[in-house]
């Protein structure tokens, strides 16, 4: 199930939050708004924690993470580090990198089998990433912009990418991620994806000008549809009717 | 829901039309539906325009003279529509409109970034109204008597000889161009201004063409106590001297020690902005200076109404001109209208005598006169019969008797009849504000201007130097006149009738006749108009509306584009970056 939300004003979740299969990062706002829509749609599965990371409320910017754990930048402070590690599950790994791109939310993307990679990333970062998260790890670039985390999102589910993708790289990229993609807008219109939306593999959240359009082509690719079978599912049933 | 057609298209963010990605995802109906650029530009606005003038209000609230369909105009109306500076321009043309409409259209393309990396471009036609409004010169115009300044030019004499000849002084030079109006007046001329500097204008060109004086003065119409500011009214009083060509003068004892002892009576021989005085008897000569005259100010003793013909019977030259001495050892024997000014004079014995007595009683007078080289046996002399006169003069008893009997001015032409039928050339004429010998609706006397008008032109075909500085123009339809005339003459002599050549009365070598090639081509405007360009106007071109062509006609249908809105056609996207004449990247 697909949502809007809104960050003091602005549109740009995903850089305020960081959603994954088994927690939910949220910065720190002025007010619980923010926080309590995560909360109402995600406490009873998964633990939503509110912190800030470096100093910072760019959470979901900084940071990268799957099921797996959670790769967060050097600047994260000791206290914060506890924080996390008090908050998130048992079996979640947390580990801090050093790493000149410190925005690491911006040049990861990944899901909780492969993750896609800014090209000039650290070789021991690529490895952290690799062994933090349990992920496979490919150096990529999306429409040609080498910051894949902010233009493209992705779950266990399905991708959505930059709009101006061209079919080669969408075919490469879906290769690599063994899911569908499909190249796509938030925000009315906006083409970085990652910042304006988080999802995981039950719900997606999108900023609150998302058009109903955008949220159909997300809860489509993402297979979010509750009660409503896919498309694939249909034709799955059938086929099997067929066999039988 | 449906999917995207093709694998690189995506889904319109606002109605899931399959389109292919651009700088703001959406596809053309809902840009149009969503930005509007044009909307912040004002599609209907107001142009004021003055009837009297044919000028366009600015946007500062000045006025300009700007012709129709120029590129002033469209850079004045384009300060106009509101919120246009808000977005970029990228093309304005006219669209032609019938002028009785009372409106102008400009079709403008207009250009502006919507969201960062998206150029919209758009373009649609503004509608000016025309509307009429008195500019404040032609209001100040409208309500009469609203002159900034007036130069009121008088000369106290019975005839008005020397303002036509300052009429055509004034013609030659253009220097009443900037007045508003001109009236004629008993003793003068009246020139409006709307300015003070212009009225200055004319006054220093008077200045240097005319003896005279003047004196200015201003009267506060309004006053802004706050500013300090007011508004004046200045008048500028020229008074010429009453002295005229032929006049005889008998000058005050201390002026004429100041012109080197010349003698007291002596005769005017030419005006330029001093008067030149010579005396008869001994060739001497002097200039009078305006302030001088104004020193000790006299009346001339004697005027051209007082001048009287006599016939030449005996002439004895006493020294000849210099100049004609060396011509005459050349052999050469020059026409004696060449010689003009002090070289035209040489001082004779002349014997004279009444032209009115001729035949009747044997009164001769023997005098002495400065015209020896132009008089010879038979001829006609103007005259003033000073002696005779002497009680005009208010002289002393012993200066009385020791004034000549004659003095003699002036060749006298009057044996040619009929000179202006033979006459080829004509003069402008000022636009007044009525007609000649009108004034202020009053008849003056018209058979005295005719009459003064004919004595004008006569003396300047007598006088080469004087026509030199004026302009005379071909009559033509004098010229067509006499080649019929000729025709006609020829043809009756043909037939043997002897009475026909009527023309050829003697025409003697010594008349400075008015030559063909002296004269200039009438400037016609318009073909129908006979009086030269309109001095009265505005200087603000004012005519200059209806003479222009359009510079640039746009298609009636040229603002119909296809597409959805006629009015907002939405054409391509620009790059951010791009350059403005790079090709666009996107297009719809």
């Amino acid at each position: 199930m697909a949502q809007r939300a809104q960050f003091e004003n602005s549109n740009e979740i995903g850089v305020f939050a960081k959603l994954t299969n088994s927690y939910c990062l949220t910065g720190l706002g002025g007010s619980q708004n923010f926080y309590s829509v995560f909360e109402a749609e995600l406490a009873d599965h998964i633990p939503v924690v509110q912190t800030s990371l470096a100093g910072t409320r760019i959470v979901g910017r900084v940071c990268v993470g799957n099921k797996n754990g959670l790769v967060v930048p050097s600047g994260t402070t000791d206290q914060e580090l506890l924080h996390l590690r008090n908050a998130l599950p048992e079996g979640v790994l947390i580990q801090r990198v050093e790493e000149r791109l410190s925005a690491l939310g911006n040049c990861i993307a990944c899901n909780d089998h492969v993750a896609l990679i800014h090209t000039e990333l650290d070789r021991e970062t690529e490895e952290i990433v690799a062994d933090v998260l349990g992920v496979e790890v490919f150096r990529q670039t999306i429409a040609g912009n080498a910051l894949v985390g902010s233009y493209c999102q992705m779950s266990n589910q399905g991708a959505l990418v930059h709009p101006k993708t061209s079919i080669e790289d969408q075919d490469e990229l879906s290769s690599l991620l063994q899911v569908p993609i499909v190249a796509g807008t938030v925000n009315r219109g906006s083409d970085v994806i990652g910042a304006g939306m988080v999802v995981n593999d039950w719900c997606a959240f999108c900023g609150l000008d998302t058009t109903a359009t955008e949220l159909q082509v997300v809860e489509s690719i993402f297979k979010l549809q509750e009660g409503r079978p896919s498309v694939a599912a249909d034709m799955r049933n059938a086929l099997i009717d067929q066999l039988a | 829901m449906a999917m995207p057609i093709a694998p690189h298209q995506i889904l319109c963010c606002q109605c899931a039309v399959p389109i292919e990605p651009n700088a703001i995802n959406m596809c053309v109906n809902c840009l149009n539906s969503n930005y509007d650029i044009g909307a912040g530009v004002a599609k209907q606005v107001q142009q004021n325009h003055c009837r009297g003038c044919g000028r366009y209000e600015r946007r500062d609230g000045g006025w300009s003279a700007v012709e129709e369909e120029s590129k002033e105009l469209l850079a004045l109306l384009l300060r106009k529509p509101r919120g246009l500076a808000m977005v970029k321009l990228a093309d304005a043309s006219f669209v032609w409109t019938e002028p009785h409409s009372r409106r102008l259209k400009l079709k403008l393309t207009i250009q502006k970034e919507v969201v960062p990396g998206a150029v919209l471009q758009q373009t649609f036609v503004v509608e000016f109204i025309l509307g009429n409004k008195q500019c404040p010169n032609c209001q100040r115009r409208e309500a009469k008597d609203t002159w900034t300044a007036i130069v009121q030019m008088r000369q106290k004499v019975p005839h008005k000889r020397t303002f036509l000849w300052l009429e055509q002084l004034i013609l030659k030079h253009c220097a009443h161009s900037d007045s508003t109006n001109i009236i004629e007046l008993k003793d003068g001329l009246d020139f409006f201004f709307d300015q003070r500097s212009h009225a200055e204008k004319l006054v220093s060109f008077l200045q240097s063409v005319s003896p005279m004086r003047y004196k200015h003065s201003k009267q506060l119409v309004s006053e802004d106590t706050h500013t300090g500011k007011g508004k004046n009214k200045f008048t500028y009083s020229v008074e010429v001297l009453p002295i005229c060509k032929d006049d005889l003068l008998w000058l005050p004892r201390q002026t004429s020690v100041n012109l080197g002892h010349i003698s007291p009576l002596c005769i005017c021989c030419k005006i330029s902005n001093v008067i030149h005085v010579v005396d008869p008897h001994t060739l001497q000569a002097g200039e009078l200076q305006p302030k001088d005259y104004f020193a000790r100010p006299f009346r001339a003793a004697l005027s051209k109404k007082d001048l009287v013909e006599f016939v030449v019977l005996d002439v004895d030259v006493q020294r000849p001109a210099r100049g004609q001495h060396e011509r005459r050892g050349n052999g050469t024997a020059p026409k004696r209208s060449h010689f003009n000014g002090r070289d035209a004079w040489c001082l004779a014995e002349v014997t004279v005598a009444k032209r009115s007595d001729f035949g009747k009683n044997d009164t001769q007078v023997a005098t002495r006169c400065h015209l020896g080289n132009v008089l010879k046996v038979g001829d006609y002399v103007w005259g003033y019969c000073v002696a005779a006169a002497a009680s005009s003069m208010e002289l002393e008893p012993h200066e009385a008797q020791r004034l000549p009997e004659v003095l003699l001015v002036k060749k006298s032409y009057s044996d040619r009849h009929h000179r202006n039928r033979r006459r080829v050339w004509k003069l402008g004429h000022l636009t007044k504000e009525s007609e000649p010998g009108v004034m202020r609706g009053r008849h003056l006397h018209t058979a005295d201007h005719d009459l003064e008008m004919e004595e004008f032109m006569q003396e300047l075909e007598e006088d080469p130097q004087l026509r030199s500085q004026i302009n005379l123009y071909k009559d033509t339809e004098a010229l067509e006149r006499i080649a019929a005339r000729n025709q006609k003459g020829a043809h009756s002599s043909n037939i043997g009738d002897g009475m026909a050549v009527e023309e050829d009365e003697d025409d003697d070598d010594d008349f400075p006749d008015v030559e063909l090639n002296e004269l200039l081509d009438e400037l016609t405007i318009g073909g129908a108009e006979e009086e030269e360009d309109e001095g009265a106007g505005d200087g603000t071109g004012g005519s200059a509306a209806a003479t222009v062509a359009p510079v640039t006609f746009a298609p009636p249908d040229a603002m119909l584009k296809p597409g959805i809105n006629p009015h907002a056609s939405v054409e391509q996207f620009v790059l951010p970056g791009s350059t403005p004449g790079a090709t666009p990247k996107f297009h719809f």
